[in-house]
């Protein structure tokens, strides 16, 4: 089986093009919860890495 | 949506004479043509009058008032309403003619004004790092620009030889 790279080039084309004709509030909208996303995932990493410091210094 | 509120601030400012006028840049101003993209914090460019003998513009007056109005400075930023914003004069050159050309937008009742199309590219291209390049291309592949305003504007400011470099490495598929 081969990946029809077009196929998928064109499917994700109208996809941007779709996002990019949304409503500017609608887009904005998206990027709140972009932001969301990315501040949540960072304040994870954080953690994570905190935990792991307290671990490491315990030995 | 908090960025109406960072934006009636600055609508507040302007109408008070803080400053002459303002306009939203990077990425945020390029939400206004292309797709979403995940972005930190909003650029806003402002245009001062100058201060008689003095050299150096001063943007305190316009941190002062979003921090009375609950902002909080972290680093080159102000956060307010959720949002890092990054204040940038523009007086001059390529950023004092987006500022001067930037278009009025509308964000479901609030006013706003954002740089044109062809200005965040340019821009994009002057700063050349790699966010800056995939946005450009961003700019071309979405058809977003009119590309005559875009070339003449690349030509007002010195930018052929960086558009041809560009075109190279991104467009000429060479190495």
């Amino acid at each position: 089986m081969s990946t029809d790279w077009e196929k998928i080039e064109k499917s994700k084309r109208e996809e941007r093009d779709r996002l990019t004709d949304l409503p500017i509030g609608e887009k904005f909208r998206i990027l709140d919860q972009m932001r969301g996303r990315a501040a949540a995932i960072k304040a994870h990493k954080k953690l994570t890495f905190e935990k792991d410091e307290a671990a490491r210094e315990k030995g | 949506m908090d960025i109406k509120e960072v934006l009636k601030a600055f609508n507040e400012m302007e109408a008070g004479g803080l400053f002459t006028r303002y306009a939203i840049g990077g990425a945020v101003g390029a939400l206004f043509y292309l797709e979403p993209t995940d972005t930190f914090d909003v650029d806003i460019f402002i245009s001062l009058s100058p201060v008689p003998g003095r050299l150096l513009i001063d943007i305190s007056p316009v941190t002062n008032y979003l921090i009375d109005k609950g902002g909080v400075l972290e680093k080159e930023h102000v956060r307010i309403f959720g949002w890092p914003v990054q204040i940038l004069a523009a007086s001059e050159g390529l950023l004092g003619e987006a500022l001067n050309e930037a278009q009025n937008k509308d964000i479901e009742g609030t006013f706003t004004r954002v740089f044109s199309a062809e200005h965040l590219a340019a821009i994009a291209l002057k700063t050349g790092r790699a966010k800056d390049k995939a946005r450009l291309l961003q700019f071309l592949e979405a058809a977003a620009l009119d590309r005559k305003k875009f070339h003449d504007i690349i030509d007002r400011h010195g930018l052929k030889e960086a558009w041809k470099k560009f075109e190279n490495q991104f467009l000429n598929d060479r190495p």
